[in-house]
């Protein structure tokens, strides 16, 4: 009963539960925007920094191919 | 195992077996093993930048600034950075000219860490300044992200420092490897790199 009577609660007043302490500020400020934006960032990040070391080392590995290919057939 | 030429395996061919395939080096080891750790710290730097953002943009109006001065003495930090940046690319230079010829890079390393003790210096005085003006670690909410963020990065560039004379001496003594500056170079690339983002964020 207790539950039913919670849930109704809240399903009424949604704005009244901030259960993320730090959403605390959603209703007295605008930043909104610099979550999305540094959610953005910390999710490309990681993966832009193994898609650049993945790259880099493709390409040694091909250089590298190259080099010992041309140093056979020479 | 029977070869394909139908002859019986001699002692020639277990030794061959035994042998390891030939391995070559793509990348120095030390470069890899720096560039795992700069991952971390890149995203170190970035969680922390981040949670200095949504809070900045949390705060109410006013509260957001030094005890005495509105803003950060960005225009004093200008000259850090630039020493910073000139460090970097003396740096980049140096790489160049030790893979012609070791010993010509002696001087441009040395340049490079003289410029990144420079900053490193002319950051604890202006921490100095700061503390004199009142903001401290536990005045503001402020000063608590400048001190751990700056710090942080301080604290990466004395590390790179020790990491970039050790290299220099060794340079010097004519017994550093190629990998060895590598490492360095990267890390200290990194320190250089994360500033002007610090620099950007934090001071205006």
């Amino acid at each position: 009963m207790r539950v039913v009577v919670a849930t109704a609660i809240l399903g009424l007043a949604p704005r009244a539960a901030l259960a993320c302490s730090a959403c605390a500020l959603a209703g007295i400020s605008d930043n909104a925007a610099a979550y999305v934006s540094m959610s953005l960032v910390l999710t490309a990040l990681p993966l832009g920094m193994v898609l650049g070391v993945a790259t880099w080392l493709y390409r040694n590995i091909r250089r590298a191919d190259r080099h010992a290919t041309g140093s056979i057939s020479s | 195992m029977r070869a394909a030429t139908g002859r019986l395996p001699g002692p020639m061919d277990a030794t061959a077996r035994a042998l390891p395939a030939p391995r070559r080096e793509v990348v120095p080891t030390s470069v890899l093993g720096m560039l795992l750790l700069v991952g971390a710290e890149v995203m170190f730097f970035a969680g922390l930048i981040s949670a200095f953002t949504i809070t900045q943009a949390g705060a109410r109006p006013g509260t957001w600034r030094l005890p005495s001065e509105p803003v950060l003495p960005a225009a004093a930090t200008a000259f850090n950075t630039t020493a910073l940046l000139a460090s970097g690319l003396l740096l980049v230079r140096a790489g160049r000219q030790y893979r012609r010829e070791p010993a010509s890079a002696t001087n441009t390393v040395l340049l490079a860490w003289v410029l990144g003790a420079v900053f490193v210096v002319l950051q604890g005085r202006e921490w100095i300044g700061l503390l004199g003006q009142g903001l401290t670690i536990r005045s503001s909410t402020l000063g608590s992200f400048f001190y751990l963020i700056v710090g942080a990065h301080g604290l990466h560039a004395a590390g790179a420092l020790v990491g970039l004379g050790v290299a220099w001496w060794r340079l010097r003594q004519g017994t550093l490897s190629p990998g060895f500056l590598l490492g360095a170079q990267t890390f200290w690339y990194f320190v250089v790199g994360v500033w002007p983002v610090i620099y950007g964020r934090v001071y205006f």
